[in-house]
């Protein structure tokens, strides 16, 4: 069993905490004058995407976790499976199940590319880029002489997802849309 | 990265510090504080539950690198030296990250027949010069109330206990720690004290804290330990002490972090008998240690020791 002590954490880092896979965000050594020493190290679940803050004795080690990204285009999908495809020329897929991909399944357009997480060899979570560009599949008609400034109103995508648009969006345009927020960015010329 | 042999050290960085070591002689040099060099392999190290020295094999016995110059320096007062000062390298076992690197420059220095405050007051001098900062100078029981809102001198641990959580502060590190009053105090004040502390001096800490530092008793009649510190950006930069004179105490104090140490599976340390004697016979003085590294730090604007200290990585674990 791999292990890591704390004097060999940085961020980027994949450990093992209560069972769970985790990738050390942030590592920070605090040795207060004359006390004990101890890392305060933020940890993200890569199964539930919590971050956990946590403190460790200096000199403590922890399980690594064997955790892989792989860069991999979304396929399709058949119910239970969303298929993915690997980018780096091997063409391997593989299936994740619902538990893994649920999050991103507002955002998952087939082609696009991903960055799936695997921990011992099974996919556990599936991340979209900053930015997915989706079309506009239903919204209330657009209303003549809307500029971009004013109120907006809910579109759904193509993937189902709603969001905020103007109000000037039609059915069948393709926008952009920030992941991380959810929110509309703009209208991509297409 | 093998091949990462040039320094992180900036061209300017190392201007700001040969000018900074530069002002610092001068400073004591127009105060006849005389400059003084002794052994950084010493023949004993701290016991200081918290500290960690680096030793190295010397045949029969083993030389300890010293984490600060504290034991000899005590043997030059002892001796008659009057007000001197060290700038030299120390070392601490384990010690990496942003603020922290196992080899660092301090500057400590004593003053025969200063108090505590007095020693404030040119440590408040030095920092007008170098940095042009006037720093405030509180006590820690009211930096503590002012952002724990309970008293560090009386709060039973039970209640600092219950404060980390309130305040989401996780303490997993502590969990199978005996006696833990003085961690639980570090943990909460790191947490929610220190980031406020732009240049301000700490001064007489909770007694479980003492170190070194004589007890005195505060104004509201508790029991304290004469140390102060050096707060810059919410970064330590200096701490001192009242020095602690009185040999059956300091034995005492020892015998106590070894017999920590031992529980806690430390390397127990050899008794300093010679720094013993020299404690107990030197006149009554106030001491600080500064490091000089942090304080450039600041002066630089930067974050990262490795900015300061050149090929201080070269040591870090896990980086390469």
């Amino acid at each position: 069993m791999a292990t890591y002590s704390t004097n060999e954490f940085k961020s980027g880092l994949k450990v093992i905490l209560e069972g769970d896979p985790c990738n050390i965000v942030e590592n920070e050594f605090v040795k207060p004058g004359k006390g004990q020493a101890f890392n305060r190290v933020k940890l993200k679940n890569l199964k539930t995407g919590r971050v956990w803050e946590r403190t460790f004795k200096s000199g403590e080690s922890i399980e690594a976790a064997d955790v892989m990204e792989f860069d991999m285009e979304y396929l399709y999908t058949d119910g239970e499976y969303w298929h993915f495809m690997k980018t780096d020329g091997s063409y391997d897929q593989l299936g994740a199940d619902k538990s893994s991909v649920e999050e991103c399944i507002p955002w998952l357009k087939e082609t696009d590319r991903y960055v799936v997480t695997l921990w011992n060899e099974s996919p556990i979570a599936v991340s979209p880029p900053n930015f997915v560009e989706l079309e506009v599949s239903e919204t209330d008609p657009g209303l003549k002489g809307d500029t971009a400034q004013g109120g907006s109103k809910p579109a759904t995508l193509s993937t189902g997802a709603v969001v905020k648009v103007p109000l000037f969006i039609n059915v069948g345009e393709v926008i952009r849309v920030d992941t991380r927020t959810g929110e509309y960015q703009n209208r991509v010329k297409n | 990265m093998t091949n990462n042999w040039a320094s992180e050290v900036n061209y300017q960085t190392l201007v700001l510090r040969n000018n900074l070591l530069q002002d610092l002689r001068a400073f004591f040099a127009q105060r006849s504080v005389l400059e003084v060099n002794t052994p950084t392999l010493g023949i004993a190290g701290v016991s200081d539950v918290h500290l960690a020295s680096l030793t190295v094999p010397l045949g029969a016995h083993l030389g300890y690198l010293q984490t600060s110059p504290e034991h000899a320096m005590k043997r030059l007062l002892a001796n008659g030296s009057g007000p001197i000062y060290q700038m030299c390298p120390a070392y601490r076992a384990g010690e990496f990250g942003d603020r922290h690197n196992i080899e660092f420059t301090m500057l400590e220095w004593y003053q025969p027949g200063y108090s505590m405050d007095d020693l404030i007051a040119e440590v408040g001098e030095l920092l007008k010069k170098i940095c042009d900062l006037e720093p405030e100078v509180i006590s820690y029981q009211s930096v503590f109330e002012l952002h724990c809102g309970i008293s560090p001198h009386l709060a039973p641990v039970e209640d600092l206990v219950l404060l980390a959580k309130e305040r989401e502060i996780d303490a997993t590190h502590l969990k199978d720690v005996d006696d833990s009053q003085a961690d639980y105090l570090d943990l909460l004040f790191s947490a929610l004290v220190q980031p406020h502390l732009e240049a301000v001096v700490v001064v007489d800490f909770p007694a479980c804290q003492a170190a070194l530092a004589n007890y005195g008793v505060n104004t509201s009649g508790e029991t304290v330990a004469r140390r102060f510190e050096l707060f810059l950006d919410g970064v330590e930069i200096a701490n001192g002490y009242d020095e602690l004179r009185d040999g059956d105490e300091i034995r005492k104090r020892f015998e106590n972090n070894n017999a920590i140490r031992e529980r806690r599976n430390l390397p127990v340390v050899p008794l300093d008998e010679q720094a013993f004697i020299a404690m107990s016979s030197m006149d009554p003085c106030a001491g600080v240690a500064l490091g000089v590294d942090r304080l450039l730090m600041h002066l630089c604007g930067v974050r990262e020791i490795s900015k300061v200290i050149n090929f201080a990585r070269d040591h870090w674990p896990g980086i390469k």
